[in-house]
């Protein structure tokens, strides 16, 4: 029933991304309203969303019958779901039996949070932690844990994995799509070698089997920076609409992606011709699945955590919120939101000013901690360091042959410099800084970037190379 | 026009350079790399710049100390690793209660969690209880008053000691210093004749259920503790024995 302009094949891939937010949602729903989750609950909140779902596409299209035998019919192609499906159940039953995990302390949080819904536990029940769990173990991961149990599995560990390698090929397709190489063979093996490469580097392996929440929230926060480009090449509208439900999602998923959820806003600004109509959609998806969360757990919320705090909730969701006008207003009365993305250098260059002027030692914390430390003192961030500034130094020239790869590179840059302050700001000198598993998140948008610029300057090569051969 | 060829084929080089880090930082390649006398060689020269630069990671020694502890505790849990005799036993749980691919869940469950933090050993505790004990207890005693983060029983860490109440949720977990935890040698023996049930913790603790069935008016047990052993067990008498 979604993102009806790309194909089957997308689509399918995209099902089990889609599914894992909608499974999840509904088991939060029903403990967020105090039911206490079960299978039938489940199942019909799951239900009634699609129904839901189902009229207002229906009403929008002012006709139902046809909507209807669109959805099931026209833009349903068997062969390639089943086939989407049965891959997916054979991954799954391969992570399962396999029975490999990662895991570190806070993997028991989520594990607990998820034994305690579906053991009856509902919000009402005065539980240790409940605003720690509730904002940042509940959603989506707890969640699944707590489907886990109910479905009569043992523990969750099979996900993690299992979703990390549908992503990769999540990913390839995504590559493929953008691939500037005539030789669809050659692109093919490209893309399986650099995909295969980024599901074998190491700290993508290693989270990928971890217990916790970050590779979940790398999965859709990098699938919505990439979606801004991919509509950016296709122009197929359902890339924003994909991109705005991920971010969406990847906000529920960590509370910290409240604040890197303003680098996607700065990305779909800075998307040439952007129609107002799909901006205010992209907008409306966006918040309709990242808000009603955040304001339901609010008074769950203390003043004075350890965690997250109800001001810097709110903060965060304000500044969303002011983006968001931001760019309405801007295409509306402007006819464009481009501006926003230099504002926002400008902003960044006049914020550290300020910093380094009233509170140095913020700018102090951020290059010691987050440059000198996370990202070139550990072992484990070195190599990708060292891969952005490759990357970084040849982005000059593929910038001529690929204008919208600066989406890319700038919500790269905006990310790292919007750490460098939450680590600068936070603190925490001389420990393990959560910032550390962080850096994971924009994992994907690099190597997409890598493989990117790689296919189309081997095709910019054997396109030169036919046209000397042409001319000799 | 040359200069701008010449840019391009920089371009390619980097972004061949760049594939290149990413499949040398690969799990295959850097596990067999790491293992090499060059790249240890080359590691330590890195690291002395890092150092000298300034650039090396500098832990707290609080953390340090923390991390040397797991350290140690991971090494004294090896002999008992080895052990097969401490993989669950059932004993008398009928075995309709429990299919074969429960146990394979329970198990790679307790395989993943041991010894990877002082976390593990409550939620090992409350796992099991929620597993084989679930409608024999109303409340759980355990001998922490909350006020710390980590505590030491039955000889290893126990951290976060609040995660019980979500695992053996609605059973309620009564956190109360208020009862003797510590058993006799007399009341250890006897306890460990009793044990129904006994499974390999974190760091070479052994968590032992003392399943009273005959006795369904008292829904209350405690945890106690000798040596490596922690046992749930309703209250024993005269503790101090």
């Amino acid at each position: 029933m979604l993102f009806l302009d790309l194909g089957p094949l997308i689509r399918s891939i995209l099902a089990p991304l889609i599914g894992v937010y909608f499974a999840s949602q509904s088991i939060a729903v029903l403990y967020i309203f105090n039911l206490g989750a079960s299978i039938l609950g489940w199942t019909i909140t799951i239900l009634l969303t699609w129904m839901c779902l189902f009229i207002v596409r229906a009403r929008l299209k002012n006709n139902s019958i046809n909507v209807f035998r669109k959805y099931c019919f026209e833009k349903w192609d068997s062969a390639t779901f089943l086939g989407g499906l049965l891959l997916y159940s054979l991954l799954a039953y391969v992570f399962v039996k396999t029975g490999e995990a990662t895991v570190v302390p806070d993997s028991t949080q989520f594990e607990g949070v998820g034994r305690l819904i579906s053991q009856g536990g509902r919000i009402s029940d005065k539980v240790p932690w409940l605003s720690f769990l509730v904002n940042g173990r509940l959603l989506v991961i707890g969640a699944l844990h707590a489907l886990n149990r109910l479905f009569g599995a043992y523990a969750l560990y099979g996900y993690f994995p299992l979703v990390s390698t549908w992503f990769l090929i999540f990913l390839g397709s995504l590559i493929l799509t953008c691939s500037q190489f005539e030789n669809r063979k050659v692109s093919i093996a490209l893309t399986i070698i650099i995909i295969a490469s980024l599901g074998c580097y190491k700290n993508f392996y290693q989270y990928a089997f971890m217990i916790h929440s970050n590779i979940t929230a790398m999965i859709y926060f990098s699938s919505a920076i990439i979606s801004v480009y991919v509509y950016s090449r296709t122009n197929q509208k359902s890339w924003l609409f994909f991109g705005s439900l991920s971010m969406g999602v990847a906000t529920l998923v960590r509370t910290d992606m409240l604040l890197f959820s303003l680098v996607f806003l700065i990305a779909m600004s800075s998307l040439e011709n952007l129609k107002y109509s799909i901006l205010k959609y992209c907008l409306i998806i966006f918040f309709l699945v990242s808000l009603p969360w955040r304001a339901l757990t609010l008074p769950f919320v203390p003043t004075h955590s350890f965690y997250v705090n109800t001001d810097q909730i709110l903060l965060l969701i304000f500044l969303n919120i002011c983006v968001a006008i931001l760019m309405v207003l801007s295409r509306k009365y402007l006819n464009s939101t481009q501006w926003l993305e230099p504002a926002s250098y400008i902003a960044y260059a006049v914020l550290t000013l300020i910093v380094f002027i009233v509170s140095p030692e913020i700018v102090g914390h951020g290059w010691n901690l987050f440059v000198k430390y996370i990202m070139i003192g550990y072992d484990n961030w070195l190599s990708l360091t060292l891969l952005i500034l490759l990357l970084i130094v040849s982005y000059p020239s593929l910038r001529g042959r690929d204008p919208n790869l600066g989406i890319l590179i700038s919500s790269i840059l905006l990310f790292f410099v919007t750490l460098f302050y939450l680590v600068g700001i936070s603190g925490y000198e001389f420990e393990d800084h959560s910032a550390n598993r962080m850096v994971l998140h924009i994992l994907p948008v690099v190597i997409f970037v890598m493989a990117n610029g790689i296919e189309s300057s081997l095709s910019h090569l054997a396109i030169n190379g036919r046209r000397a051969m042409n001319t000799r | 026009m040359t200069s701008r060829k010449m840019r391009e084929k920089l371009s390619i080089i980097f972004l061949v350079m760049s594939f290149l880090v990413l499949v040398g930082d690969s799990v295959l390649i850097s596990n067999f790399l790491t293992s090499t006398h060059l790249f240890k060689n080359v590691r330590s020269y890195v690291r002395h710049i890092k150092a000298k630069s300034g650039m090396e990671y500098r832990y707290s020694q609080q953390f340090l100390d923390i991390l040397e502890e797991d350290k140690l505790s991971d090494n004294s849990a090896t002999y008992l690793e080895q052990d097969e005799d401490f993989m669950p036993m059932l004993g008398r749980i009928p075995s309709e209660t429990f299919s074969r691919e429960r146990v394979e869940g329970m198990q790679i469950f307790f395989d993943n969690y041991r010894n990877s933090s002082g976390l593990t050993n409550p939620i090992f505790l409350a796992d099991i209880i929620k597993e084989f004990m679930w409608d024999l207890i109303d409340t759980v005693y355990v001998p922490f008053d909350g006020r710390s983060y980590c505590y030491q029983f039955g000889e290893s860490d126990w951290c976060q000691v609040e995660s019980m109440d979500l695992f053996v949720f609605p059973i309620v977990m009564n956190y109360s210093t208020d009862y003797n935890s510590e058993l006799s040698r007399f009341q250890y023996v006897q306890l460990r004749e009793m044990t129904d049930i006994s499974f390999l913790g974190s760091y070479g603790t052994i968590l032992n259920l003392v399943i009273d069935e005959e006795d369904p008016t008292t829904r209350i047990y405690y945890c106690v503790e000798y040596n490596n052993e922690v046992f749930l067990a309703k209250k024993v008498d005269n503790p101090t024995d």
